[in-house]
């Protein structure tokens, strides 16, 4: 594609206890520009801890983490993250005002016209055009994950951290955004870091894979034979005790 | 009977039952022995209550209390939202808040009196000193309860915009604690009231023409029953017309409109 690769999220020794059991062991780690990396591990592995210590949501307790070469400490609006949860859409607003919100509260003081221009772009790119003036409550669970992803979307930031975004939705419903999501990320060549149990569908998003067990990374796999069965049956394997 | 049934189901059910109370007080009033001293009938309380506008008493005696109650309502939700906010974003705030809650809520404003009147004397400012006390503490009880009632994700998403607490506070936990607040709002106004009457009740006109508590105790003094009522009726009607055209209308355009009712 012509894009020069360069580190962008650099983890390294990292280490996060709970109640003093190991959640993660001495990871090491680096993500690069335009990736699409996929972390998969069973229930409880650290999947999750993993993407809060990447968006600075969490402290750790050993090593550390380095986006653009920086210490993250804290979250910043370069990493944004989309939730699990449903209720991640404020009830007060509409779908549209949802999208307008980061834009309207950024520190580069969007004018009226800029704000309108993305917000209609990211509304159209997870086609929601029809429904801009819905409140969260008038929406279904896909929906409201695609307001969610223009919303994470609209302020371009360079890293999307996604904790299984799709794993309360139907499989029609899964399968059609994660559709979305890769023409979205061929669209705007965000870094995604997009976490799941579900090994199929980091096969079909994915282009690097990380396999988390047991606190570590077990495996770092290259996903160029996107969906092969084989694969499929390769990862199991991996995550199977 | 199913029509029956309907006409009680309907939003405007409430001024149904309205009219069979009525009706029910003037067959007691006209119908049983009982003194009108004791249980005036609806004609003595509506001739009570035209003479009192005519010479307009009421009108003034009630704008004297619901502008004492206006400007304790808000003084005490500000005074809430600071504490509140405050609690949000320092726990060992949130210690000392909980504890002036603990300490002050279960205290009825009435109790204070000897004290207000110790320390402030028996003018409006001494009203003013109930009507906050009673508004405050509920009014806290309900904005931290709302503060706390709300998804971590949102704090998280604040943070991700890193947003200052200010902010986060502004934008994200007023709005999101919306039903919290109103519900807060209800109780300091029917608190305010209550505060307001009796105080009013008690220092009389010293606070300037005295209120609609003044008024009904007044009314008392001269065995003036259809004055008493009179005095209530109004004290309803207002109730209710704040119900219905004021915080109806704010859920409405809130908390129902986003689903959150």
């Amino acid at each position: 594609m012509g894009i020069v690769m360069s580190v962008i999220i650099k983890i390294s020794n990292l280490s996060k206890l709970y109640n003093d059991r190991s959640i993660l062991k001495n990871i090491d780690l680096t993500i690069e520009t335009g990736e699409f990396l996929c972390i998969i591990g069973p229930s409880g592995g650290g999947k999750s801890t993993l993407l809060n210590l990447i968006g600075g949501f969490i402290k750790s307790d050993g090593g550390s983490v380095s986006f653009q070469g920086e210490t993250v400490n804290k979250p910043n609006r370069e990493c944004i993250m989309v939730f699990q949860e449903f209720d991640q859409l404020f009830p007060w607003k509409t779908v549209q005002e949802n999208i307008e919100f980061p834009l309207k509260n950024d520190p580069h003081h969007y004018s009226k016209t800029e704000i309108a221009a993305l917000t209609g772009t990211y509304i159209d790119m997870v086609k929601l055009h029809e429904f801009k003036d819905f409140y969260p409550h008038q929406l279904s669970g896909g929906m409201k994950q695609r307001t969610a992803i223009a919303r994470a979307l609209v302020t371009t930031p360079k890293v999307l951290l996604m904790d299984e975004p799709f794993g309360s939705l139907d499989i029609l419903t899964k399968t059609e955004l994660q559709d979305t999501m890769l023409e979205i990320w061929k669209k705007t060549q965000t870094t995604i870091v997009f976490v799941t149990h579900d090994v199929r569908e980091a096969l079909h998003l994915a282009d690097q894979i990380i396999i988390l067990g047991d606190g570590t990374v077990q495996q770092r796999i290259e996903n160029k034979t996107k969906d092969s069965e084989e694969r499929v049956k390769e990862i199991i394997g991996f995550l199977s005790p | 009977m199913q029509n029956i049934k309907a006409i009680f189901l309907k939003p405007y059910s409430k001024y149904v039952w309205i009219g069979i109370m009525l009706i029910a007080w003037e067959a007691i009033a006209k119908l049983t022995p009982v003194s009108p001293l004791a249980f005036p009938s609806l004609e003595a309380v509506v001739a009570a209550l035209i003479n009192s506008i005519l010479t307009g008493d009421i009108l003034l005696q009630m704008l004297f209390s619901l502008g004492l109650i206006f400007v304790g309502l808000v003084i005490g939700v500000l005074l809430s939202f600071v504490m509140s906010a405050l609690s949000v974003v320092s726990p060992v705030f949130e210690s000392f808040v909980d504890t002036c809650v603990s300490i002050f809520h279960p205290l009825p404003g009435i109790a204070l009196l000897p004290l207000i009147i110790l320390w402030i004397g028996t003018g409006s400012k001494a009203i003013l000193f109930i009507i906050v006390h009673s508004v405050l503490w509920p009014m806290i009880l309900n904005m931290t309860a709302g503060f706390k009632s709300i998804p971590v994700v949102y704090k998280k998403i604040g943070q991700n915009y890193e947003f200052s607490n200010a902010k986060i506070i502004f934008k994200i936990y007023i709005p999101a604690s919306m039903p919290y607040l109103i519900a807060g709002l209800k109780i300091g106004w029917a608190r305010a009231w209550r505060a307001s009457i009796s105080a009013e009740m008690i220092f009389g006109a010293s606070g300037g023409i005295g209120g609609i508590g003044w008024y009904i105790f007044n009314k008392r003094v001269f065995m003036d029953t259809a004055g008493i009522f009179a005095g209530l009726l109004v004290i309803i009607v207002v109730g209710m017309l704040v119900e219905d055209f004021i915080f109806s209308k704010i859920e409405d355009r809130t908390v129902k409109k986003w689903g959150l009712s």
